[in-house]
C-alpha cells in the first residue's frame, strides 16, 4: 500500500466525478442517439439530455426520429420527455421504468438535415427476408406496362428470332404418330378377308341351286352349306367390329389431340405477346399496375419494422444465441436468465400525446416494452386514437406476443375522414395528375403468426378533384387527354388489397372500381397499335403452323376418312353376304315347303287312289 | 512516441531504483489493462485501483499497457472465440454465469460480453507465468547487462527527452 497512491486516487476521484458532472449529459446523449440509430437504421436525435444522478431521473427537450424510407423527414418527433430510472434493479445493470411520459409528439415532420446513416449490415428476421423474397417474386411477375414503349411499333420481326415455338415440333410429332397409326391399322384391316373373299361367299352363297332341290339328301346338303356360310360371316362380323370399336377409341384419342393442337398454338402466341411485352389489360391486372408496388412497399416497411422487433424480442432471451461477427474490441453481449423476475430492459408505460394530420390531436399509450416478455407475461401493446374538429380521425392498435414459440404481431388500423391534397395516386402514366382534394378513409389489418400473415386493406377516397394544370411531363397527350376523361367519370375511389403468407406461397390481390373504366380507355386508345402487333404474331403465328397444320389435319381426315370407310366397306359386304344368305335360306324353305306339299298331295292322291280301287273290288 | 523512445523507457524502468517484484507486479496489471478492451467496466476500474494502491511500478504498468493493447486488438477474434466458449458453449459454467448475471453490480464488470471475458481469461492464465519470468528477466538485467548498456549513447539521449522528464514527476508515486 502506498499513501501517494491513495491520495492520488482520491484526486482522481474527484477529477472523474468533476468530469461525470460536466460531461455525463452529452456521453448519455451519444449513447442513447447511438441505440437508437442501431435500431431504427436512420438517424435518431436527442436534444438537451439531462440526467440526474440522485433522483435517477433523464429526461431531455426533443427526440427526432428519422423516417428510414425517406431521411429528409421524421417518423416522429417529441417535446419534452422524462423518466425515473428504478435504483433497485440498476444495480444489476437492468433498466426498468415505470412511467415515461412523451408528450407533444408530432409524425411526419420536416428534418433539416438529412437522417441517412451508412447502414452496417441491416439486422432481418427470417421473416422478413423470406417475404422479402417472395414480394420481389411477386414485383417481378408484375405486369410491365411501358405506355411510351407501346406507342412504338412492335418489331415482330426481330421478336420472331427470340422465340423457340414449341407447337410445330409438337404437330410434327403428333403427324408422326398418325402415321404409325394409319400403317398399324391399314395392317389390321389387311389381315381381314378381302373383296376377292367375300366375293367368293356372295359365289357360293349364289351357287347353291335351290330349285334344282328335289331329294332330302340335297335339302340336308345345302341347310348344311348355307349354315357353315353363316358361322364364318359371322366371325368375321365379330372381327371387324372388334375392330370398328377399337378404331372409334382411337378415332375419339385424335379428336382430343386436335383440341391440343389449338391449345398449343395459343402458349406459343402467348409467349411471343410476353417477349414483346404487350399488356393483357384484364380486369385482374389493373388494381396491380395501378397501386401494387405502393402497396408492397408499405408491407415491406411494416415487416421491416416487425423483423426488427422480433430480431431484439429475441436477442435478450436466454436461448443458445447464435455468434456473430462484432466490430473489433466490441465482444458480443450474451444475455443470461433473470432470476429475481426482472427483464433487463422494461417501459412500463410509455403515455403519449400530441398532434397528427394537421392538428389532429392524438393520445395513446405503449406498454410493457420489454427485453424478454417471457418473464413478466405479458405483450407489448400499443393504442393510439385521434380526432379532429372535422370529425377525421385516427386508431391504431397493435400488439407484439413474443411469449411463446410462435411469434404473433397483430397491427389494425383506421383512419376515418382524413382530408388528402397534393398526393399523387399512383405512378402509373395513365393517372398523372395530382390529388388536389379528397377525403379518404383506410382500415387496414396485418396479422403475423411465425412466418405466416395475411394482410387486408380497404381505402375510399370521395370528393376527388385533380390537378389538372399540372404539366404533365414524358406522357403523351392523347394519353393525358385519356387520363383527364377517366379522372372527371370517377367520383369516388375504392380500393381493396389482400396480401398473405401462408404455407410458403405469397398471395396478392388489388382491386379497384378503376380497373374496368381505365381497362376500357386504355384499350380504346391502345387498340389500334397493340392490336396490330397482335394481329401480327397472331398471323405469323399461324402463317408458321398452317403448312404444318393444314398437314396434320389432311393426315387425320386420310386417317378417320379411309380407315373409317374400309370398315364401313367390309361391313357392307358382311351384310350383303348376310343378307344373300338369309334369301338363300328363305328359299330352301319355300322350296323345302314347297316339296313337302307335293309329297303330301303325292301321298294323298295315292290314298285316294287305294280307296277307289277298293270300292271297285 | 518514436519506438526508440519506448526502448530507451524501457530499459529506464529495468534500472530503476524499484525492486523487481514491483517491476513485474506493474507489469503484469498493465498486461492485463492492456488485454481488456478500451471501454470502461468494473474491471478496469479494479485494475487501475490495484496499479495505484498497491506497490507496483506506475510505469512499468503503463508500458505493459501500451504493448499488450496492440496485442489485444489484433488477438480480439481469437478472444471473441474464447469468450463466446466459455459464455456460450460450456454448458456446465452456465449455472455460474446466471449466478454472477444476477448479482449487483456485477454486471457492470460486462463480464458477459465475449471480448471482456476473453481478454480476461487469457490475462489471468498469463499472470502467473509472465509474472515470474518478468522478475526472472529483471533480475538477470541487472546482474549481467545494466553496466554496458548504462553507456550507450542513446541511453544518454533518451534520458534527456520529455518523457523521461515526465517520467521523473511520475516516479514518487512508485516509492
Amino acid at each position: 500500500m502506498r499513501k501517494k497512491g491513495l491520495l492520488f486516487l482520491g484526486v482522481l476521484f474527484l477529477l472523474i466525478l468533476i468530469i461525470y458532472l460536466i460531461f455525463t449529459d452529452r456521453w448519455l446523449e451519444n449513447q442513447m442517439e447511438s441505440i437508437g440509430t442501431s435500431i431504427n437504421g436512420a438517424k435518431v436525435e436527442l436534444d438537451g439530455v439531462d440526467f440526474s444522478f440522485l433522483k435517477l431521473r433523464i429526461k431531455w427537450d426533443r427526440l427526432q426520429v428519422t423516417d428510414p424510407q425517406n431521411t429528409w423527414q421524421n417518423l416522429f418527433e417529441t417535446g419534452k420527455a422524462e423518466f425515473d430510472l428504478d435504483l433497485e434493479p440498476l444495480l444489476s445493470r437492468k433498466y426498468i421504468i415505470e412511467n415515461f411520459q412523451l408528450e407533444g409528439m408530432k409524425f411526419n415532420t420536416k428534418r433539416s438535415s438529412d437522417g441517412k446513416i451508412t447502414k452496417a449490415e441491416a439486422k432481418k428476421s427470417k421473416l422478413f427476408q423470406m417475404a422479402e423474397q417472395k414480394i420481389k417474386q411477386e414485383t417481378a411477375q408484375m405486369p410491365i406496362l411501358n405506355l411510351q414503349k407501346l406507342s412504338q411499333k412492335v418489331n415482330v420481326d426481330s421478336l420472331w428470332k427470340l422465340v423457340d415455338l414449341h407447337s410445330p415440333k409438337r404437330i410434327d410429332s403428333l403427324k408422326s404418330y398418325y402415321s404409325d397409326r394409319y400403317v398399324h391399322w391399314d395392317n389390321r384391316l389387311k389381315t381381314l378377308p378381302s373383296e376377292q373373299e367375300f366375293n367368293t361367299i356372295s359365289r357360293e352363297i349364289r351357287e347353291i341351286q335351290v330349285d334344282k332341290i328335289s331329294t332330302i339328301e340335297e335339302f340336308q346338303k345345302a341347310h348344311s352349306q348355307v349354315k357353315d356360310l353363316y358361322q364364318y360371316v359371322d366371325s368375321l362380323s365379330k372381327d371387324v367390329k372388334n375392330v370398328r370399336t377399337e378404331f372409334e377409341i382411337d378415332v375419339k384419342g385424335v379428336k382430343e389431340n386436335k383440341i391440343n393442337v389449338q391449345k398449343w398454338i395459343n402458349e406459343d402466341y402467348q409467349k411471343i405477346l410476353r417477349l414483346a411485352q404487350i399488356p393483357d389489360l384484364s380486369l385482374g391486372n389493373m388494381g396491380k399496375l395501378l397501386f401494387g408496388k405502393r402497396i408492397i412497399s408499405r408491407i415491406q416497411n411494416v415487416l421491416g419494422y416487425v423483423g426488427t422487433a422480433r430480431y431484439y424480442a429475441n436477442k435478450f432471451i436466454s436461448t443458445k444465441p447464435e455468434k456473430e461477427k462484432p466490430p473489433r474490441l466490441k465482444g458480443q453481449d450474451i444475455f443470461f436468465a433473470s432470476r429475481k423476475g426482472l427483464p433487463k430492459f422494461w417501459i412500463k408505460r410509455i403515455s403519449i400525446s400530441g398532434e397528427a394530420f394537421n392538428e389532429m390531436q392524438i393520445s395513446g399509450k405503449v406498454e410493457d416494452i420489454v427485453s424478454n416478455q417471457k418473464i413478466i407475461d405479458k405483450m407489448t401493446v400499443i393504442q393510439l386514437s385521434g380526432t379532429r374538429r372535422d370529425q377525421a380521425g385516427l386508431r391504431l392498435k397493435a400488439s407484439f406476443d413474443y411469449r411463446s414459440t410462435a411469434p404473433s404481431e397483430n397491427i389494425n388500423l383506421a383512419i376515418l375522414q382524413i382530408p388528402i391534397s397534393n398526393v399523387k395516386l399512383s405512378d402509373f402514366p395513365l393517372l398523372p395528375y395530382r390529388l388536389k382534394k379528397g377525403t379518404g378513409e383506410i382500415e387496414a389489418t396485418l396479422d403475423f403468426k411465425q412466418s405466416d400473415f395475411v394482410f387486408n386493406m380497404k381505402m375510399f377516397i370521395n370528393q376527388m378533384e385533380f390537378d389538372y394544370n399540372e404539366k404533365t411531363i414524358n406522357v403523351d397527350p392523347a394519353l393525358a387527354r385519356m387520363s383527364r376523361s377517366i379522372l372527371e367519370s370517377l367520383k369516388q375511389l375504392m380500393i381493396q388489397a389482400n396480401a398473405s403468407q401462408t404455407d410458403n406461397q405469397f398471395r396478392f390481390r388489388v382491386d379497384t372500381n378503376l380497373d374496368e373504366l381505365i381497362s376500357q380507355k386504355a384499350r380504346a386508345i391502345m387498340a389500334d397499335e397493340v392490336e396490330k402487333a397482335r394481329a401480327k404474331i397472331r398471323s405469323q403465328v399461324e402463317q408458321n403452323i398452317a403448312q404444318r397444320q393444314l398437314e396434320l389435319n389432311t393426315l387425320i381426315t386420310k386417317f378417320e376418312g379411309d380407315l373409317s370407310s374400309k370398315i364401313e366397306h367390309l361391313e357392307n359386304q358382311l351384310s350383303n353376304n348376310r343378307e344373300l344368305l338369309k334369301t338363300k335360306q328363305k328359299e330352301i324353305e319355300n322350296q323345302l315347303e314347297l316339296e313337302k306339299k307335293k309329297m303330301e298331295k303325292k301321298v294323298e292322291d295315292k290314298a285316294k287312289d287305294v280307296i277307289k280301287d277298293l270300292f271297285k273290288k | 512516441m518514436l519506438p526508440i523512445q519506448y526502448v530507451g523507457k524501457f530499459i529506464k524502468i529495468l534500472r530503476s531504483a524499484a525492486s523487481p517484484p514491483q517491476i513485474a507486479g506493474g507489469f503484469v496489471l498493465g498486461m492485463i489493462l492492456g488485454f481488456l478492451p478500451p471501454a470502461f467496466n468494473l474491471i478496469t476500474l479494479f485494475i487501475v485501483l490495484l496499479i495505484i494502491i498497491l506497490n507496483v511500478n506506475i510505469a512499468t504498468a503503463i508500458f505493459a499497457y501500451t504493448i499488450f493493447s496492440l496485442f489485444s486488438y489484433v488477438f480480439d477474434p481469437l478472444f471473441h472465440s474464447l469468450g463466446f466458449t466459455l459464455l456460450v458453449e460450456t454448458s456446465w459454467l452456465k449455472s455460474f454465469w446466471v449466478t454472477l448475471y444476477n448479482l449487483p453490480i456485477v454486471p457492470y464488470s460486462r463480464f458477459n460480453n465475449t471480448v471482456v471475458l476473453g481478454s480476461l481469461t487469457t490475462a489471468l492464465i498469463l499472470l502467473l507465468p509472465m509474472y515470474f519470468l518478468s522478475k526472472r528477466f529483471i533480475i538477470t538485467y541487472r546482474e549481467k547487462y545494466e553496466p554496458r548498456v548504462k553507456n550507450w549513447k542513446w541511453v544518454k539521449y533518451t534520458k534527456s527527452t520529455q518523457i523521461y522528464q515526465w517520467y521523473e514527476k511520475l516516479k514518487f508515486m512508485g516509492e
